[in-house]
């Protein structure tokens, strides 16, 4: 989005892409264009808040998701020592055996 | 919301040695196996520590889900507590009650995620905050459907009796 000034003249521009590449389209000139300038600025506006809200949401979400991951990894881990320590043993990640004894 | 300090309560270092230990005592080595049970017996706090983190993770969880809803935050912890009475059954030991912690903030957990999805689905998506939910959606029914199972392997097996020190009075981990 741009103004473009020719002499006396400001002339509004919106840009957007089609194809890959970014074609200027002409929305107007006077009063109107004014108008329609601030209407876009304002929706980039709410537009970027928008997008920083649902940052700032999935970076609360992922912290919620470390927590839960952590509980969960210190438990497996206990899980696991307590079960090697009492005899056990798991085949390729598979199901918990109970070792045979040596000999 | 959540702060990364709120991970620092458990031994990392002791965590860190049992996960170094456990690959050869998996296979039958003994000095690891050894080094294992060491580092268990000498480090009783553990299991406080690791069902402290749970409890975090159940806090952070049931904020999340109810926000400043104080009858949401009721009911949401008088479920999870259901839930995990439920998954413990009668008489567990200190290792089934720590399974059963875990089922319960799974479960917890995919109720979050599929509510958060439910929630951004309402207000409109984009693909990225799209693909964004359904990973957390499926990676909390991964995390709920391998706390099920560990717990259901474990009665499985009936394992025997091992004692463990847990605020200086021996208790039974394991049947």
């Amino acid at each position: 989005m741009s103004y473009e000034a020719r002499g006396p003249y400001h002339y509004y521009y919106r840009a957007r892409k089609v194809g890959g590449r970014v074609v200027k389209e002409y929305v107007g000139h006077g009063p109107a264009a004014v108008a329609m300038a601030a209407q876009d600025e304002a929706t980039r506006v709410d537009r970027r808040a928008a997008a920083e809200a649902r940052r700032t949401r999935q970076s609360q979400l992922n912290d919620l998701d470390r927590v839960t991951d952590a509980a969960g990894a210190s438990i497996e881990t206990l899980l696991n020592a307590s079960l090697v320590a009492a005899g056990y043993h798991r085949h390729h990640r598979g199901e918990w055996r109970r070792r045979q004894p040596d000999g | 919301m959540v702060k990364a300090k709120a991970l620092a309560t458990v031994d990392d270092a002791a965590v860190a040695r049992l996960n170094a230990l456990l690959p050869a005592a998996n296979l039958g080595d003994q000095a690891a196996i050894t080094g294992l049970r060491a580092v268990l017996d000498g480090t009783p706090a553990l299991w406080d520590q690791v069902g402290d983190l749970g409890r975090q993770a159940e806090l952070a969880l049931v904020r999340t889900a109810a926000g400043s809803n104080a009858v949401a935050k009721e009911a949401i912890t008088r479920r999870l507590d259901a839930v995990r009475r439920d998954a413990a059954g009668l008489n567990p030991t200190a290792l089934e009650r720590l399974l059963a912690d875990r089922v319960a903030i799974g479960w917890l957990s995919l109720a979050v995620a599929e509510g958060t999805y439910h929630q951004a689905l309402e207000r409109g998506v984009g693909a990225s905050d799209d693909e964004f939910h359904q990973r957390r959606v499926e990676r909390a029914q991964r995390r709920y459907l391998a706390a099920i199972k560990a717990l259901a392997q474990v009665r499985r097996l009936g394992v025997p009796a091992l004692q463990v020190n847990i605020g200086e009075k021996q208790i039974n981990v394991a049947r």
